[in-house]
């Protein structure tokens, strides 16, 4: 599928000459574990979101959005792994959402939950790594600390209940 | 904030059955318990990074007191932000030592978290007397205002993010929340300009 390049994927994230150790290994397995279900969980809401109108607009946006965004990191995750000789763990077939997104709120309420534990699995992941994988990983959490706000704010959360004072730590 | 441990915000989505090697990657992401509070001697690079980030804090703090004198009606979403800075500046502190006895005069200078020392919402209009004078009160100094917090958000997002990248692997963490907490604040302030 074509690409659309952000600030999550940086040019030199896959660089085949990238070496990690262990622990950088095991905080981009986990990290893209996350990713795996961020995907299945983003298209989740997109799709029960899809029929419900003009009510769903917004929140589709969104989901369309953390959908491209959770694929884009996903891929720029296993192309840095795949570049260390490392083995990319798969997605599930299918995964259990902590929310059902049958409403537009609960849909927002889902989306907002998977981009906090992108921001907290990217937090974790921060330490572990150095140089493009660290900016693949900050980035990340900076965006999905966004795209987590957006969603609260959209579900008519409280502006100073949205925003999180140290995203993916608390 | 220094109690850790939220297992379920890191697990990754309840798997299906007992999943091939993901039960080794589930382990891997709960150990957050090891995250130390940093080393009593901190890198030079780490302490050099503390401070930038403490001096970044103490002006964004700066800004907002001085918003919210210009703009009372801004208050209560103006004091939240301001108390995110205060807690920022608290958990560089409690990483890096050296910098804790500023931090806590600042603590106190800044007593109550909620900003209940800062000036209450008031909505009477430019002319209230809590207003100072020459300060522009009006719908477009509010969005003028918001405007310019959101800028020093953004720079303040930029430094934390290249402060991280050249922390160690004990201070990165915090600089790359603190540079998505500061994206996240001028997202929020650029919303509020467009809705003011």
């Amino acid at each position: 599928m074509a690409t659309i390049r952000t600030a999550t994927a940086p040019a030199a994230a896959g660089s085949p000459t990238a070496t990690l150790n262990a622990r950088a290994v095991a905080a981009l397995s986990a990290l893209l574990a996350v990713e795996h279900a961020a995907v299945y969980g983003a298209a989740s809401a997109g799709g029960a979101l899809a029929p419900l109108g003009a009510a769903g607009r917004d929140a589709r946006g969104l989901a369309a959005t953390a959908y491209t965004a959770h694929r884009q990191l996903r891929d720029a995750l296993i192309a840095v792994l795949l570049g260390a000789d490392a083995r990319p763990p798969a997605a599930q077939p299918a995964y259990t959402l902590p929310v059902s997104p049958a409403s537009v709120p609960a849909a927002l309420t889902l989306l907002a939950e998977l981009d906090d534990r992108t921001a907290a699995s990217a937090y974790d992941a921060v330490g572990a790594v150095t140089g493009p994988a660290r900016e693949l990983v900050v980035d990340a959490l900076a965006q999905a600390a966004l795209r987590a706000q957006r969603a609260r704010l959209t579900g008519g959360v409280a502006p100073a209940t949205a925003v999180k004072e140290l995203p993916g730590r608390v | 904030m220094g109690a850790r441990g939220v297992p379920s915000r890191r697990a990754v989505l309840a798997l299906p059955a007992a999943g091939l090697a993901t039960a080794g990657l589930v382990t891997v992401t709960g150990c957050t318990g090891s995250r130390t509070d940093g080393p009593a001697e901190p890198a030079p690079v780490d302490l050099a990074a503390a401070r930038a980030t403490a001096r970044t804090e103490h002006d964004l703090m700066a800004g907002y007191d001085a918003a919210m004198i210009r703009h009372p009606a801004l208050a209560p979403l103006l004091g939240g932000l301001r108390a995110h800075h205060a807690q920022h500046l608290a958990a560089v502190a409690a990483q890096v030592p050296v910098l804790a006895a500023a931090a806590s005069a600042e603590a106190t200078r800044s007593a109550a978290p909620g900003g209940s020392t800062k000036p209450t919402p008031d909505v009477s209009g430019p002319t209230a007397t809590g207003t100072p004078p020459g300060a522009d009160d009006s719908p477009a100094g509010r969005a003028s205002a918001l405007a310019e917090l959101a800028a020093a958000e953004r720079t303040a997002a930029d430094a934390h993010r290249a402060s991280c990248l050249a922390a160690t692997s004990g201070l990165a963490p915090l600089l790359a929340s603190l540079r998505a907490a500061e994206s996240c604040h001028a997202d929020l302030l650029s919303i509020a300009g467009l809705a003011g």
